[in-house]
């Protein structure tokens, strides 16, 4: 008789999840499956709106990314358009992914995963949160709140706004880089920086230490690895073409055309989740599991192409070998990526062209359909438009990182699961607590939004339900 | 005190830590906070946000919309002396008030549930931090919603990482409807001038404001 684990919801991931492991007539587990159980169904809400309101719409898909969907659409309607925008307004709009990453990966590191590093796994959920951190490295949550607010701050003064700005548009964007702005970033750089220093200086020795054991076995597994890369092979966050390696380090494709990804990517659909699977289509859903995001990112560049980041990442590369398969290696991958971030920000905003008053262009509708390409925080993001000779929209498809990484997420809970759980479960055992604890902060090892994915708006007790394959619940464990 | 910033390459670990424990510092003569809450794609649910975007900045006023509440925020609390906090409140039906109270507010309970007529409610007090779990530990910091804290929880953090958070009122209005689109529903709308009079009284009355200093 094979039985179901359920953890639902998760808690510190946007949006709305359960997970339910599967376990055969043994008890031994056998599956995992990562539940989306909303739908917000943003790509139907879009349709009829004229395509020049995308960036506006999609940017409101979320308030922890909205940058990423702004550049996407600004991007496809660059495409739409047929325009090669000025050299300014490119450079602009990478300022602004740059600060976007930064702020995200520091709400991410050092407020949603951070305590489980400092605090470790056994810790009460009451405990093992922010309030926590605060407690045990008040330090380490003010540097994740001013990485914060130094990415968001530019993003700020280049929008106006910190969320939901319509500054990138499709031609361009609204205005360049102001004197004002300039003068902030240059004298708010070295604190941001040595901020980020103390971050790494405080983590490594973690890893060295009492967190080996999980970069054994959180996401540790062969997969394909998809990111943008600029045509010199370095890493790229809005500009380059995409690039697919296999683990061993093989590119089984570079300068992929993001017009053409419905070639070289297909999205499986199970009844038990919105969020859809994407996966490589030569290879298959099985073989064709690929990650997206931080970790994928360094994976598929050979350099970042910045001093101190590129020494980052040969520490990365050193602690895990050219390809990194564990996927609790995102964790140092976020801080690899701000320190990057903060270098090219360090040297794009004196580039004088960032000044330059031709920052947009306009035109008219030249094609019916285009797709753009970002990298998001959380991976690459895709949005494809068709629109009717009116530039209204007749449908969209929105690949977003946290479906990209759907695959990843099922198999890293399995592992986990199974170190927990190695041998069968018996009929009527305890859910035990760390079971819930790893699973969790598994998950969290890719900071899934399902506002993205999805749009789901969730509340997030936790619960989890031991199943038989029959439907009768065996056991339930739950919190919150 | 301000701290003083290190002049280039003086970013020693202690001047970090020296320059991290004090919030950015913002402009003379900013003393309250408007927090607006909600996703205005979402209806009812962005009421928060829209009314805080309507309000007229400047004049020790800065206003803040966000889908919910992040951690950075309580940096910029850490810089006023009141706050409000601007939200929309899934209306439940009558038994189920105190448990649909209870996760929105990150379990814990307001002073009142709002009630059928808009009032601006206190915000709990704060215990002192200290190295076991504070007081508000119970607070529930991600208000079961990730990415999001609770307003009780940013207070909290505002105390603990900078030693000081303003008084604090919300003014929850009651939404229905949450279904895609930028309109809001007539039984909201028919809240929103009394809504905009607590509101404005609240920025006009400044110190006249009961309920204490600082936490």
């Amino acid at each position: 008789m094979s039985r179901t684990v359920m953890i639902d919801p998760v808690t510190r991931i946007e949006g709305h999840a359960k997970i339910s492991l599967h376990l055969d007539d043994g008890g031994r587990l056998i599956d995992a499956r990562f539940h989306v159980v909303e739908y917000r169904g943003f790509e139907k809400f879009c349709e009829g709106h004229p395509f020049t309101e995308m960036a506006g719409i999609t940017a409101r898909i979320c308030g922890i990314c909205p940058v990423s969907h702004l550049l996407a659409a600004a991007k496809t309607g660059d495409k739409l358009l047929g325009l090669t925008i000025p050299p300014a307004a490119q450079k602009l709009r990478r300022l602004l992914n740059l600060a976007q990453i930064c702020q995200s990966h520091a709400l991410s590191f050092f407020h949603l995963s951070s305590p489980d590093f400092l605090l470790g796994w056994e810790c009460e959920p009451a405990r093992r949160n922010l309030f926590g951190l605060m407690a045990a490295d008040p330090d380490l949550a003010r540097a994740g709140i001013r990485l914060r607010q130094f990415g968001q701050q530019i993003l700020e003064l280049l929008g106006g706004r910190k969320i939901h700005s319509a500054w990138a548009v499709p031609g361009g964007v609204r205005s360049p880089l102001s004197d004002d702005a300039k003068a902030w970033i240059l004298e708010r750089l070295p604190e941001a920086r040595a901020t980020a220093r103390l971050a790494l200086d405080r983590f490594k020795p973690l890893l060295d230490g009492p967190l080996q054991r999980e970069q054994q076995v959180f996401g540790q597994f062969p997969s394909l690895f998809m990111g943008l890369v600029g045509p010199d092979g370095c890493w790229d966050c809005i500009d380059g073409q995409l690039r697919l390696i296999a683990s061993d380090g093989t590119v089984l494709a570079d300068q992929l055309e993001e017009d053409a990804y419905a070639s070289f990517l297909a999205e499986a659909v199970e009844d038990w989740s919105y969020l859809k699977f994407p996966y490589y289509k030569p290879l298959g859903p099985a073989a064709g599991m690929y990650r997206v995001g931080p970790l994928a990112r360094l994976n598929v560049c050979d350099r970042i192409g910045t001093a101190w980041a590129d020494a980052e990442l040969a520490d990365l590369r050193a602690r895990h070998g050219r390809v990194v398969t564990s996927s609790f290696a995102y964790h140092q991958a976020r801080l690899v990526e701000i320190v990057a971030c903060l270098e090219a920000i360090e040297q794009l905003v004196v580039d004088p062209q960032l000044q330059e008053r031709r920052v947009r262009l306009r035109g008219s509708l030249q094609c019916h359909s285009a797709v753009g390409v970002s990298e998001a925080p959380r991976g690459t993001l895709f949005h494809h438009y068709q629109v009717d000779d009116n530039g209204l929209i007749t449908r969209v498809n929105l690949i977003i990182a946290t479906g990209q990484n759907n695959l990843a997420m099922n198999r890293t809970v399995l592992q986990i699961a199974r170190e927990v759980i190695p041998g069968p479960v018996a009929a009527g055992a305890e859910i035990p607590e760390a079971l819930l604890n790893r699973v969790e902060a598994g998950i969290r090892c890719y900071d899934p939004c399902l506002s993205c994915s999805t749009h789901a708006a969730g509340q997030m007790p936790l619960r989890l339900q031991l199943v038989a394959a029959d439907g009768q619940l065996l056991a339930e464990r739950s919190r919150g | 005190m301000r701290v003083q910033r290190p002049g280039p390459g003086g970013w020693t670990p202690g001047a970090v830590q020296a320059c991290l424990a004090q919030p950015w510092a913002r402009g003379p003569g900013t003393s309250s906070l408007v927090i607006g809450i909600g996703n205005p794609l979402r209806g009812d649910d962005g009421i928060g946000w829209r009314l805080a975007a309507q309000l007229p900045v400047g004049s020790g006023l800065v206003v803040r919309c966000c889908q919910q509440l992040t951690p950075e925020l309580a940096a910029e609390l850490a810089l006023v002396e009141r706050a409000l906090f601007l939200d929309a409140w899934l209306e439940p039906a009558p038994e189920h008030q105190a448990a649909r109270a209870d996760r929105r507010l990150g379990g814990v309970q307001p002073q009142s549930l709002p009630p059928h007529r808009l009032q601006l409610t206190q915000i709990g007090a704060l215990g002192e931090p200290g190295p076991s779990m504070p007081v508000w530990a119970g607070a529930a910091p991600w208000g079961g919603a990730s990415h999001g804290l609770s307003p009780l929880a940013l207070l909290a953090l505002s105390q603990a990482l900078y030693g000081q958070a303003p008084r604090a009122q919300q003014l929850l209005l009651p939404a229905r409807g949450f279904g895609h689109g930028d309109g809001i529903s007539p039984a909201l709308a028919g809240r929103l001038v009394e809504a905009r009079r607590l509101i404005g009284a609240w920025i006009t009355a400044g110190s006249a404001l009961q309920g204490g200093g600082r936490a």
